[in-house]
């Protein structure tokens, strides 16, 4: 039984809610050099990411959200506000992945429960280091995985 | 002789005459007031101002108040009663209508004149024509306005400009590191040195953006006072930007303890002394810093003994994106002074460059300091 929930983690899915394409082709290129094969799924906004989730197949768990902050229609932080407001969604995994250093969206963030604040920085090995990171955290947390 | 000690009545009408002559050529019109039979002396001055080419049989306080705007009456009116009442001067700048039509501001300032029983039976004064002082007034502050509002305009345009750059080349850095990735050791020498080449000018542009940014946020935020030991901030600046150069630095006199705000400061000093260590021409360098208490706050002194700045190059070096070399020979954004410039003057400070163009240089700046004598240990 536990052996099947940790390779069930290993397999999470995470969906990507970024704007820019090259952050999105990094997140990709950076899963295929480490040989990682959790499926990746793109949203480019905040409003297109809940409706992926929402959809009636949605996204299957277990799953991580990786979130950008500014972006058009619908922004990172806002999006996180009515993941945390309904009741299905709330209890999602989110990692914001965003250029924003301003304090007061990393107070805003954690105060809705995000698993972590990424700030992206190229110089410091960019999305490698954040992805090796990912795949660490799913060896080692339980997801949650619906009922 | 003055109007107190003039004995007869001839000193008495030459005084009166030179006043009626310092008052016309000032244009400044004179009146007496007489508040029990409601009469009015005035000299042809105070008609004038009120749009008559000659002087009127008679004025009255109502005729005055029919002149003053409507929307200034009621004010006017009211310190004219609170005077009388409490024998205070009457003084006040209101608009008035001239006879002409022509609406112009005035001045006017009186007195009040007690009876024998200590009442106020007269009032007398001087009006004077302000108009111009306030067009000119009226002019300066929408000059301000503008001046302010354009400000506003640069400062916001330089930070969403800086902000919104950086995201784009973050794109193109990115898709440079992959293409040399993924060309990897099948790329030629050349396009290996074109790529080390983008790359360079990758983080100069994101050198540039990042100062750009650091130069409009300066004085947005209030930073809070606090102690800052300036021996300990100069040594550890120097501990950190002095790379694999070596640094003599002296202190020949204490430096003192300030209460102000540090990120300023520290920039400022950072600055400088990182500009006297990277432009140093030999591996071994000599930095003197001083510090003298003046009035207003205290004058630092950055001094060198590197190659100087040529005094025809001085005036330029405060202004943004301005290097003395070209970038390629010694990596800069040109903006270290700019900012050193801007964060002393918004503290209320100035700094000056006093170098021959041979031997050294040294900056000065004059920080404002909140405790301003500052404890010198």
């Amino acid at each position: 039984m536990t052996a099947a929930v940790k390779s069930a983690a290993r397999a999470a899915t995470i969906l990507l809610v970024e704007d820019d394409d090259v952050d999105a082709a990094g997140v990709a290129r950076a899963l295929k050099k480490l040989n990682l094969s959790n499926p990746l799924i793109r949203a480019c906004n905040g409003r297109e990411g809940l409706a992926i989730l929402r959809a009636a197949n949605g996204v299957a768990q277990p799953y991580i959200i990786l979130l950008d902050i500014n972006m058009p229609c619908m922004n990172g932080l806002e999006m996180l506000g009515q993941l945390r407001q309904g009741s299905a969604l709330a209890s999602s995994v989110v990692f914001i992945l965003t250029t924003s250093n301003a304090e007061q969206d990393k107070m805003v963030a954690y105060q809705h429960q995000v698993a972590g604040y990424i700030v992206k920085r190229q110089e410091e090995g960019g999305f490698m280091r954040v992805m090796e990171m990912l795949d660490r955290y799913l060896h080692v947390v339980d997801l949650p995985l619906g009922t | 002789m003055t109007l107190a000690t003039a004995t007869n009545r001839t000193d008495l009408t030459r005084i009166m005459r030179s006043l009626g002559t310092l008052l016309e050529l000032n244009q400044i019109g004179a009146w007496d007031l007489d508040l029990v039979d409601q009469t009015a002396n005035r000299t042809l001055e105070h008609d004038r101002i009120f749009g008559y080419v000659s002087a009127l049989p008679h004025w009255t306080y109502e005729m005055f108040l029919q002149h003053v705007l409507p929307e200034d009456r009621q004010a006017v009116d009211e310190r004219f009663q609170t005077a009388v009442a409490e024998q205070q001067e009457w003084q006040f700048e209101c608009r008035i209508r001239r006879t002409d039509g022509e609406v112009r501001w005035i001045f006017a300032s009186g007195s009040p004149q007690l009876d024998e029983a200590g009442q106020v039976r007269r009032l007398a004064g001087i009006v004077q024509d302000i108009s111009a002082r306030k067009a000119a007034e009226e002019q300066q502050l929408a000059l301000l306005k503008k001046l302010t509002r354009i400000n506003e305009e640069l400062n916001n345009f330089t930070f969403v400009a800086s902000h919104d750059l950086k995201s784009p080349l973050r794109g193109i850095d990115q898709l440079a590191t992959w293409i040399a990735e993924d060309l990897g050791e099948t790329v030629g020498s050349e396009t290996r040195e074109h790529l080390r080449l983008m790359n360079n000018r990758i983080r100069r542009m994101e050198m540039l953006l990042d100062d750009l940014l650091r130069y409009a946020r300066l004085g947005q935020a209030d930073n809070e006072l606090v102690q800052v030991d300036t021996a300990e901030l100069v040594r550890d600046i120097v501990d950190l930007v002095a790379n694999n150069k070596i640094v003599q630095l002296q202190i020949p006199e204490p430096l003192p303890i300030l209460l102000t705000q540090k990120a300023p400061l520290d920039l400022v000093l950072r600055n400088l002394i990182s500009n006297a260590i990277k432009h140093h021409h030999k591996p071994e360098c000599t930095l003197c810093i001083r510090a003298r208490a003046l009035p207003e706050g205290f004058e630092f002194s950055v001094s060198d003994d590197g190659p100087g700045i040529e005094p025809e190059y001085q005036q330029r070096v405060f202004s943004i994106f301005q290097t003395i070399k070209t970038r390629d020979q010694l990596e800069g954004s040109g903006m270290g002074l700019a900012l050193v410039k801007k964060a002393v003057e918004l503290m209320g400070g100035s700094v000056s460059l006093e170098s021959d163009g041979i031997c050294g240089c040294t900056f000065r700046f004059i920080w404002p300091s909140a405790n301003h004598a500052g404890v010198v240990l």
